[in-house]
């Protein structure tokens, strides 16, 4: 214990810290420009300056440890003098332009000048003349206003981890530039700017629009793209989001302060004039405007009609992960209850479920192990198949944080570009689709050298034996024939992993969307199972979620065989407990998944279709195929937020409202449920999806409450990985289901008490699967000699990215990246056009060159308009959960000049 | 003493007297109340009257958007929207003030760094609708055209 007194309030802290962390506990802020608490200490601004009893000199508070007995005086005469003169050397050089200066408002050294009234300096000098750094897209720096606390500099280094930003000059006439004068390395992740406590470094996207005053409403609530789950403050005024800001106090959800670009800069398509307004209806071939009443009763007395002729397994549904957990349970619910069908499913589809499916089989619970802040405490991290910094960034910052503040040996595994091979102890590329020898190879090293967890295989011997066995035939050797892997390599990575004290996985899409996507995710379980990793703190299997709502809609049993819970449409006392609460009887053969109701749609089987949030003609392989089953489907509702691919072929469209108009939860990767809240009305003409889905059900004689509040106090009933769950509970923050109402408390690492392999209790149906996987064969690459890596970029995410600004401004079209190497050996040129063909379509893009791609390999973000990559794919579908193979789709390249 | 003192003062109606000699006496002085608005009153120059928006002498306005009226306006009736311009400048894009919640306290022109809002004499402000009560930067840059040379407020 360590007893103070700070202006003679006492404390008693447990544990060490700082003086100015001990004073904002008892409420008393000291003013400091270049400390905060995430970054090294630099103490080098000395506003802090504070009195301590006993010690002649003022002690900066930044840089003071507090010890027993200490009696802190933090205000007094002396300290305002010398404060004073710290602001004065300040104002030496600052230009002091605060009513344009868009800090103002919530600047500290607008603050403390007006505390300590040292509103102009007696120092003379001429004040720097800087220009303004427009160099970046998003961000502006203006150098003359820096108070040289290097916070940016700092931040950019040590938790983004890109060492952008530098301190060049010296003494008074030191700023903050990109390192070589090149903002190439920039993320724009916004770091610098969040942090930066001037107006030295501010948004280029609201520069001169935003005052604090101006603001309305603000909302706590969680970013829409990714998987990670970030929270998220949205300011808006007259119904426009005015700005995206992150959690000043660095403590709350996943993401705890940080954002990345697309939560930061992506957030204006709320306020986009493209926005559907309107619910149109196709007549004669072109949409015409309608009412709710009429677009909603049309809906309802179509499916009404086809229900009636056809049956009702003639309709399915798909929602996005765009949408919230309620409005998937509603949309499940509507199926299931008054269509009478279980042809449900998600977009989740295009990979995640792979992992969910294997880890429940491996573990008795589908869902990420640990956290993603708890990956920060890893000794070791196999990243594979996922570049974290791109396609889940704050997972990203968790590995690099792993990597700087532990040490961790980071192994990044892939087949193409993965950005965050620069932190790699190790970097492996594998040849595409070959991930799952690589994974086997490393398993048999660990159990030929003997590194497996001797305590752990002593509980498990069985177990452990199987899986010695399973692996037995894939040695190293072998594996560098299939995967190009070097053999040592796969011995250095099996070794790193099994030797740190905790190791972590974190895989993707890049392992989940293909057909061995099932097998390889149980490969990977397997691996954390015989290290010891499994229910481990800095251990785990962490899959990645691609969309913000994809873990929340498989929770919600948006899935033909799976009821809310992942409670088994197969199983019987699961129907009748899920039907006894709707009172109504859950249909008992399993649904389409949805590349099964596109076949059975063109076939004629499936007459309607329910789309919710998601653009399967844009997203699905085979564009051709997919837009042809689309347009055979007799009646097709589209329910979204913008036009797009699929909504052109609609016959109905609802407009939506966006993740900022309503309330919700969404739930992230790591199971973490969290309320997303409106900040702004629903735009006029608009409906929240789960409205929209109650009026249709209730036109077909089943009304539902779509209150969200009312549908989680439903959810928590009737889905027991939920129950306790409550929008009261969430208030404070999110919850990581399993949520345990005894302890009051949710799960941050699953699985520390032991896991229930269900492998053993249901080998022979599970080993039939796996053989299924292997045996779909790849013939497709004749004569295709590239592999075109279908990617996720950074700053886009789809059908919403593309209707924001700030993303654009980075990244606004479709390229193609190529090894310089591999464009030398073709004769491409930066800029020149490429044809990327295969065996059933052509795309034609520029070209990019881009070291970090691997020979062998077309890096190509999937997200823009007429450059959608499902004309290059084919359907090609894993056997045990039919998710298509999206990722590496093999292609020939052919320059074009310019 | 007292009670004859009274008793005179009651039979004389003496209290009717005291007051109808204000009365008569003010009968004899000059009016104070004015024949408005036939007769106008003399505004004198710090009087707090409808807003005006300055001109530079060049013609250029003075506003630059800082938005710090609005911020100091204690009922919120200045409504700013700026936007950057040519050359990263700060540009005003709309300026309004709703004359029906405004207090003519002027706070609004002390907040104003550059002096580029001020008050005037103007004082009738009525008006048939409230949308007209709005007082748009045009209309308000007009009314500063109106004073411009003379007196106001900030002078
Ligand atoms: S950085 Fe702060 S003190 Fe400097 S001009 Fe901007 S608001 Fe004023
Ligand atoms: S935006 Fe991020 S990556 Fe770019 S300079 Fe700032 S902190 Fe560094
Ligand atoms: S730019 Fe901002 S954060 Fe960076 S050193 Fe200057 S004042 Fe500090
Ligand atoms: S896109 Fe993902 S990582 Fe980025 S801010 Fe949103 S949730 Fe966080
Ligand atoms: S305070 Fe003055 S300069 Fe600033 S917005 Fe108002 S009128 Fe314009
Ligand atoms: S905050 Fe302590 S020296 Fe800067």
């Amino acid at each position: 214990m360590i007893n103070i007194k700070i202006n003679g309030i006492p404390l008693s802290l447990e544990k060490p810290t700082n003086i100015i962390e001990a004073a904002a506990k008892v409420g008393v802020h000291v003013p400091h420009f270049c400390y905060h608490k995430e970054l090294s200490i630099y103490a080098g601004c000395r506003i802090c300056m504070v009195e301590v009893k006993g010690k002649p000199k003022l002690l900066p508070a930044c840089a003071t440890a507090v010890s027993d007995g200490m009696e802190i005086i933090t205000e007094s005469e002396k300290i305002a003098k010398s404060r004073r003169g710290v602001l004065e050397l300040q104002l030496t050089h600052h230009p002091l332009d605060c009513p344009v200066c868009d800090k103002g408002g919530e600047c500290s050294l607008q603050d403390y000048v007006f505390r300590y009234g040292a509103d102009r300096s007696r120092f003379i000098e001429k004040k720097r003349e800087i220009p303004v750094n427009y160099e970046n897209p998003l961000i502006e720096r203006n150098m003359e206003r820096c108070v040289s606390c290097k916070r940016c500099v700092r931040i950019c280094a040590e938790v983004q981890g890109d060492w952008v930003l530098s301190d060049m000059n010296r003494g008074s006439r030191v700023t903050m530039e990109s390192f070589c004068g090149s903002e190439e390395e920039c993320v724009h992740c916004g770091h610098c700017l969040s942090n930066c406590p001037v107006g030295a470094i501010q948004s280029r996207l609201t520069k001169n629009q935003v005052r604090p005053w101006f603001v309305e409403r603000e909302a706590e609530t969680v970013c829409p793209y990714c998987g990670d789950g970030c929270t998220l403050y949205l300011q808006s005024r007259e119904n426009t989001i005015l700005r995206a800001l992150s959690d000043e106090t660095y403590t709350k959800g996943s993401n705890r302060g940080s954002l990345c670009v697309r939560g930061r800069f992506g957030y204006d398509f709320p306020n986009n004039p493209e926005r559907l307004k309107t619910p149109l209806i196709k007549k004669n071939g072109s949409f015409v405007e309608a009412s709710w009443d009429e677009a909603i009763s049309l809906v309802a007395e179509r499916f009404g009609r086809i229900k009636s002729s056809a049956g009702p397994d003639a309709i399915g549904a798909v929602i996005g992960g765009r949408n919230t957990n309620e409005e998937a349970y509603l949309l499940q619910k509507f199926m299931r209850a008054a269509v009478g069908t279980n042809n449900i499913d998600n977009m989740a589809r295009m990979g995640h479920i792979n992992a969910l499916t294997a880890l429940e089989d491996a573990f008795g619970l589908g869902g990420m192990t640990n956290q993603i802040k708890d990956i920060a405490q890893s000794g070791a991290v196999l990243l594979i198949g996922n570049d974290a910094a791109a396609e889940n960034p704050i997972t990203g910052l968790a590995v690099k944080r792993a990597v700087f503040k532990k040490g961790a040996k980071l192994i990044v595994a892939d087949a193409g570009k993965n950005s965050m091979s620069k932190h790699a102890a190790l970097r492996l590329t594998y040849k595409p689709g070959t991930h799952g020898r690589l994974i086997e190879a490393m398993v048999n090293v660990i159990f030929d050298e003997g590194l497996q967890d001797k305590a752990v295989e002593e509980k498990n011997k069985v177990l452990f034996g199987r899986i010695n066995v399973a692996y037995a035939h894939n040695t190293p050797e072998k594996a560098q024939e299939t995967t190009g892997v070097p053999a040592e390599d796969i011995r250095k990575a099996a070794r790193s992993f099994a030797s740190a004290p905790a190791a972590s996985i974190v895989f993707g899409k890049g392992v989940t969307a293909s057909v061995c996507g099932y097998e390889d995710s149980l490969a990977l379980a397997d691996l954390s199972l015989i290290t010891g990793n499994v229910g481990r703190s800095g251990g785990g299997v962490n899959p990645m979620a691609g969309k913000a709502g994809e873990q929340g809609a498989c929770d919600m049993g948006a899935l033909p065989d799976r009821l809310p819970g992942y409670r088994k449409v197969a199983s019987d006392e699961d129907r009748k407990r899920l039907g006894s609460l709707w009172k109504t009887e859950i249909p008992k053969t399993a649904g389409l998944t949805v590349m099964e109701m596109l076949v059975a749609a063109a076939e004629g089987r499936v007459q309607a279709l329910y789309v919710v949030g998601s653009d399967p003609a844009f997203e699905l392989p085979d564009r051709k195929r997919t837009a042809d089953a689309l347009s055979k489907t007799k009646f097709l509702v589209v329910q979204d937020v913008f036009m797009s691919d699929t909504a052109a072929l609609a016959d109905v469209i609802l407009p939506a409202a966006t993740f900022a108009e309503k309330e919700g939860t969404f739930t992230n990767s790591e199971r973490r449920v969290q309320r997303i809240r409106p900040a702004m009305k629903v735009l006029a003409g608009a409906r929240p999806d789960g409205e929209i889905i109650s009026l249709i059900s209730g036109k077909m004689g089943r009304p539902m409450d779509w209150e969200p509040s009312l549908v989680m106090d439903k959810i928590s009933v009737s889905t027991p990985i939920y129950a306790g769950i409550t929008y009261d509970l969430l208030e404070s923050g999110g919850v990581q289901w399993p949520y345990y109402e005894e302890m009051k408390s949710g799960t941050a690492i699953l699985h520390s008490q032991g896991y229930d392999d269900r492998r053993a209790a249901k080998g022979e149906e599970i080993a039939a699967k796996v053989a299924a996987a292997r045996s779909v064969k790849d013939d497709i690459k004749e004569g295709y000699p590239f592999f075109a890596d279908i990617a996720v970029s950074l700053y886009h995410s789809g059908t919403t990215t593309r209707k924001s600004k700030g993303p654009n401004l980075v990244v606004g079209g479709p390229f193609a990246a190529l090894n310089p190497a591999d464009a030398k050996g073709l004769g491409i040129g930066e800029g020149d056009t490429v044809k990327v063909r295969s065996r059933s379509g052509f795309l034609r893009l520029p070209a990019k060159l881009d070291a970090g791609v691997p020979q062998g390999i077309v890096h190509i973000p999937n997200h823009f308009l007429g450059a959608g990559c499902n004309v290059l794919t084919e359907v090609i579908l894993d056997p045990v959960n039919k998710v298509p193979e999206a990722r590496y789709w093999p292609v020939s390249i052919e320059p074009e000049g310019r | 003493m007292k009670a004859i003192e009274k008793f005179i003062k009651t039979i004389t109606f003496w209290e009717i007297l005291k007051g109808l000699k204000l009365t008569f006496s003010t009968m004899l002085t000059k009016p104070v109340t004015r024949l408005y608005p036939i007769e106008r009153p003399v505004i004198p120059p710090v009087f707090r009257g409808l807003h005006a928006m300055r001109r530079h002498p060049d013609g250029s306005e003075m506003c630059i958007a800082c938005g710090l009226c609005a911020a100091y306006c204690p009922t919120g009736c200045i409504k700013i929207k700026t936007s950057e311009g040519p050359d990263h400048k700060k540009k005003l894009d709309t300026y309004e003030i709703e004359l029906l919640k405004c207090l003519f306290c002027g706070y609004c022109v002390e907040a104003c760094p550059v002096r580029a809002l001020t008050m005037t004499q103007e004082y009738e402000l009525a008006d048939y609708s409230k949308e007209k009560l709005v007082y748009t930067r045009e209309k308000l840059l007009a009314n500063g055209e109106r004073y411009r040379g003379k007196e106001t407020h900030l002078d």
